[in-house]
């Protein structure tokens, strides 16, 4: 049993390491409305055009609640997140719903990356929180966690190839 | 008797930006990454590495990862939910260019490399202005 578990999480890095992909995301939600019908409720609410262009544009500046993932999602690649794109190839292969784990290497881990260890989420509450490597944890770009599907259980300290 | 509960919590309604992401992964993303193969220029800043000799003389053509314009072909995007779209590679370059991507090429003094796949930096601030002009146009009030 112990055997099969190893075998499926090298199978599942394996996975994420062969896959190239990105994912570009907003905040996903039950009701989500078109920036369209957006701008229409505001202004059925009584604000004006240009207050609701001046509100988006702050959102998408800053970062906000509408705009924020997208924006995070666009983080230019560099030696952090070449890496980022390997954890996204999961999704491509796995995704959205299943639900994944946090498994740290256990080696100069991070305090976040400890509390986070084990723990067990969708793709889109870990992406709430911040996946790893997306400067979300104290180790930043040179965090060294992996999210493997909730299904491959981790018997050993992962080892993430380079 | 009357009562009067405060609810700590304000549902805003979320926003979807399908639309906006698959404009930017087909107009921006997927366009700057070709561009980079063509320009040579690495998706993190920099060039490509130069090909050995002994692959330039077998492709006849000193271009790194051009040789049958197959990999050019093969990148694509695809919703995935109600607001996301993923970028990818498809058949075998897809593990062919992770190969190249990830793990390099070893020659005799180092290991090569090809960077090509990801968002660079000139993508990303093409993909804020095209967010930004979105947002303008549609508050101009001339598309109803």
């Amino acid at each position: 049993m112990a055997e099969t578990n190893k075998k499926i999480t090298q199978i599942n890095l394996d996975k994420e390491l062969e896959t190239l992909s990105i994912s570009l995301s907003g905040k996903v939600g039950r009701t989500a409305l078109t920036l369209t019908e957006y701008i229409q409720l505001r202004q059925i609410q009584g604000a004006t055009l240009a207050n609701i262009r001046a509100d988006l544009l702050v959102d998408l500046s800053e970062g906000g609640r509408i705009f924020g993932e997208f924006v995070n999602a666009l983080k230019p690649t560099f030696a952090g997140s070449i890496h980022r794109f390997r954890d996204v190839g999961a999704l491509t292969e796995m995704g959205v719903e299943t639900k994944y784990r946090w498994v740290a290497v256990l080696v100069n881990t991070c305090p976040d990356c400890l509390d986070r260890h084990n723990k067990i989420r969708t793709w889109t509450d870990w992406e709430a929180d911040g996946l790893p490597r997306t400067g979300a944890t104290v180790c930043k770009e040179n965090c060294k966690c992996v999210l493997i599907p909730e299904e491959a259980i981790e018997i050993s300290p992962v080892m993430r190839a380079k | 008797m009357i009562q009067a509960k405060i609810i700590n919590k304000i549902n805003f309604p979320e926003i979807s930006l399908q639309s906006t992401l698959e404009g930017i992964a087909q107009k921006i993303i997927i366009p700057d990454m070709q561009g980079g193969i063509h320009g040579r220029m690495a998706i993190n800043g920099g060039a490509l590495p130069n090909n050995e000799p002994a692959t330039i003389k077998r492709k006849g053509d000193d271009r790194p990862l051009i040789e049958t314009g197959k990999l050019m072909g093969s990148f694509f995007f695809k919703p995935s939910g109600k607001n996301r779209v993923i970028i990818s590679i498809k058949g075998d370059r897809k593990e062919i260019g992770g190969y190249l991507q990830n793990d390099g090429i070893k020659t005799k003094s180092k290991i090569k490399f090809y960077r090509f796949f990801g968002i660079s930096k000139d993508a990303a601030d093409k993909a804020i202005a095209y967010a930004k002009k979105k947002i303008e146009e549609l508050t101009s009030g001339r598309n109803k």
